[in-house]
C-alpha cells in the first residue's frame, strides 16, 4: 500500500449508528433483490459471501470514492480497508439495512473524511487513536455532492498544463520526475503545478470544512455520541 | 413511502448537474430514511453505468485475499500493512507515490477521458452530461471527454455500434462522433446509429440531418445524410449510399432483437464475432452462402445460434467459444 493517507483501523462510526441507518424499510429484504442471496449466503458461507459482495460493489464504489478523492490508488485504499474492517471484524454480521447502503454511506464518510485530513483540516486528528469523524453526512446526506462538485469544478478551472499534472500525478500515480518528462517541464515546475493545483483546491474546499472551531465540536459531539450509544 | 424518486434528477446530481431546489427536494426526500436505500440504489447503478474509472474487482479481490484473509477479531491484531502513513502536509509525497499495483494501460488515455464499454453480449445506455443518450452495443467503447464536454466540445470518439440520441444546445454546439476508419459524423440534434468495426463502417439515419466527414485515399469528402439513409463505408474506403424505409431495423440490436434481410451466413458469422466474441466454424463454403431474413430476439449467443439454425435447418454444438455449425439438425 503506497499511500499517505493514515488508514485507521477500526473507524467505529461505520453506518450501523441509527442515524445512517436506514431503519426499517431496507432491512426488510425483498426476495428478488440480489442482496438478500448474499444475506443468506452470509447466514451459511461467510467466505463465499463475502467474495459475492466484494466482487459485486468494489469496483462501483472505488468509482465512487475517485469523484472526491481524485486519485485512483487512495479510492481503491479506502474501499479495500472497508472491506476489511467488513471482513476482520465480522461487521457483516450487523449490518442491518441492505450491504449496498452500508458500503455506500461508509465509503461516502470515508472519502468526506480523507479529504479532509488531506486538506489538514483534521489538525487534532491522531490518525491512529481517533476514530473516524462523525460524518457530514449526517447532517447533510448531500455533503459528497457538494464537495465532489466543488472538487470537479476546482479541477476543471485548473490551467491546462497545471490540471495534466495534477491528473497524471494523482490519477496516473506517476512520479514527479516521470511527469517531468512526459510533459519535458522541469521537475520544478512539476512541483510548482502540484502545489497551485492544490492551493487552489483547498481553496475551493475551504468554505465546506468549517474553520477552527467545528471540527472541534465535530469531535466533541461524537465522543458524547459514542457514550450515549 | 415516496420510493419513486426520478432516477434522471439523481443522475443529474451524481453528475453534479443539479440545482439548487433539486438538491433540496433530494434532500427532503432523504428525510425518509427508507428512501436512502433508494438513493445508495441509484448510486450503484449510476457507478456501474457511469464509472469515473472501472475497477479491477478481480485484482483487488486477489490483493485482499493476499494480505487480508482471516477474520480478526482482536484489536491487537489489525492490519498492519494499511496503516503505512507519511507525515503531515505530506499529500506531495503522497501524489509522487507511485502505485505499483493495478496500472492498467489503456489508463493514459481515459485520465482525460471517461471511457464507457461493453462486454461481449451486453448492450448499455449512457446519459452524457449534455444530456444526450447512447446505447452502446455489445464489444464497444465510446470514450468522452472528461472536462468541458457541452460546453468546449461534444466530440466522442467511437469503436464498435451505437445509437445516439443528440440533443440541441442553446449554443448550437455541434456533436461529432469520430470513428477509427477517418470518418466523423458531425450532427445539431437528432437520432442516428454509427456502426464502427474492422470490417466496415456505417451510419443510419432515424431523424434529423448529419453531415459526415470522410477520406477516400486522403481525399476529404464531405455528405449530408437524410432520414433513412444508410452510408457504409468499407475497409477499402469506399463509399455507399442507399436508403432504408426502416432505419430503426440496425439498432434493433438495443432491444436484444435482429434484424436479418438476406443476410449471408457469412456476414452473421461476423456478427457473431463481433457481439460475442465467438467464432462460427462453417461446415463448408456453400453453407456461407445462405442467406436469412427476417427479425429475431434472442438475449445471448446460444439463444441466437439456435434461431439462426434452425431457421436454416442445420445444427450445432457449441465447444468454449467456437460454435460448430454442422449440416443437419440432428447434429
Amino acid at each position: 500500500m503506497n499511500h499517505a493517507y493514515p488508514f485507521r483501523p477500526s473507524p467505529p462510526d461505520d453506518p450501523f449508528s441509527s442515524r445512517q441507518n436506514p431503519s426499517g424499510g431496507g432491512s426488510e429484504p425483498v426476495s428478488s433483490d440480489p442482496e438478500w442471496a448474499i444475506r443468506r449466503a452470509f447466514a451459511d458461507d461467510p467466505r463465499a459471501a463475502f467474495e459475492l459482495l466484494y466482487r459485486r460493489y468494489y469496483a462501483p464504489l472505488c468509482s465512487h470514492a475517485a469523484r472526491l478523492v481524485y486519485a485512483r490508488d487512495v479510492a481503491e485504499d479506502l474501499v479495500t480497508e472497508l472491506f476489511v474492517r467488513l471482513w476482520q471484524q465480522e461487521d457483516y454480521r450487523r449490518v442491518s439495512g441492505s450491504y449496498r447502503a452500508y458500503l455506500f454511506t461508509a465509503v461516502r464518510n470515508r472519502a468526506i473524511n480523507y479529504l479532509r485530513w488531506e486538506h489538514g483540516h483534521t489538525e487534532r486528528f491522531d490518525p491512529d487513536e481517533a476514530p473516524d469523524r462523525p460524518d457530514l453526512l449526517a447532517d447533510d446526506p448531500l455533503a459528497f455532492e457538494e464537495l465532489a462538485e466543488q472538487v470537479n469544478q476546482a479541477v476543471g478551472t485548473l490551467p491546462p498544463q497545471c490540471r495534466s499534472v495534477f491528473l497524471l500525478s494523482r490519477f496516473e500515480g506517476k512520479k514527479n520526475r516521470e511527469i517531468a518528462e512526459e510533459l519535458r517541464i522541469s521537475p520544478k515546475t512539476v512541483e510548482g503545478h502540484l502545489t497551485k493545483a492544490l492551493t487552489l483546491l483547498r481553496l475551493a474546499l475551504r468554505p465546506y470544512w468549517g474553520c477552527g472551531l467545528l471540527p472541534w465540536l465535530w469531535a466533541w459531539g461524537w465522543e458524547c455520541g459514542c457514550l450515549v450509544g | 413511502m415516496n420510493s419513486e424518486f426520478p432516477q434522471t434528477l439523481l443522475f443529474a446530481l451524481f453528475e453534479g448537474r443539479a440545482t439548487p431546489l433539486q438538491k433540496k427536494l433530494v434532500r427532503e426526500w432523504l428525510l425518509e430514511p427508507a428512501n436512502r436505500e433508494a438513493f445508495c440504489a441509484a448510486l450503484e447503478t449510476y457507478e456501474t453505468e457511469h464509472p469515473q474509472y472501472q475497477a479491477d474487482a478481480e485484482a483487488g479481490f486477489r490483493r485482499f485475499r493476499a494480505e487480508f484473509d482471516e477474520p480478526v477479531m482482536a484489536p491487537a491484531h489489525r492490519p498492519k500493512a494499511l496503516r503505512l502513513r507519511l507525515g503531515w502536509g505530506g499529500w506531495l509525497v503522497a501524489a509522487s507515490v507511485v502505485l505499483l499495483i493495478g496500472l492498467g494501460f489503456g489508463w493514459r488515455e481515459s485520465v482525460f477521458q471517461l471511457r464507457y464499454e461493453t462486454a461481449f453480449g451486453q448492450t448499455r445506455t449512457l446519459l452524457l452530461p449534455d444530456g444526450s443518450r447512447v446505447v452502446l452495443n455489445a464489444n464497444s467503447t465510446l470514450r468522452v471527454p472528461r472536462f468541458g464536454f457541452g460546453h468546449r466540445t461534444r466530440e466522442v470518439r467511437l469503436d464498435g455500434e451505437a445509437e445516439f440520441s443528440v440533443v440541441h444546445t442553446q449554443t448550437h454546439q455541434p456533436f461529432v462522433v469520430k470513428t477509427a476508419r477517418d470518418l466523423d459524423v458531425v450532427v445539431l440534434g437528432t437520432e442516428f446509429t454509427v456502426f464502427s468495426r474492422p470490417r466496415a463502417s456505417k451510419v443510419v439515419l432515424k431523424r434529423g440531418k448529419v453531415r459526415l466527414n470522410y477520406a477516400v485515399r486522403s481525399e476529404r469528402r464531405q455528405l449530408t445524410l437524410k432520414p433513412g439513409d444508410v452510408m457504409t463505408l468499407d475497409p477499402e474506403g469506399r463509399a455507399r449510399l442507399q436508403t432504408t424505409r426502416r432505419p430503426e431495423t440496425h439498432s434493433a440490436w438495443k432491444d436484444r432483437r435482429v434484424v436479418f434481410e438476406e443476410t449471408p451466413l457469412s456476414e452473421i458469422v461476423q456478427i457473431f464475432e463481433e457481439t460475442y466474441g465467438i467464432h462460427l466454424e462453417l461446415p463448408d463454403a456453400g453453407v456461407a452462402r445462405l442467406t436469412l431474413s427476417g427479425a429475431f430476439t434472442a438475449s445471448d449467443a446460444d439463444e441466437l445460434i439456435r434461431t439462426v439454425t434452425d431457421a436454416l435447418g442445420l445444427g450445432f454444438r457449441r465447444e468454449g467459444n467456437t460454435i460448430y455449425l454442422t449440416p443437419s439438425a440432428s447434429d
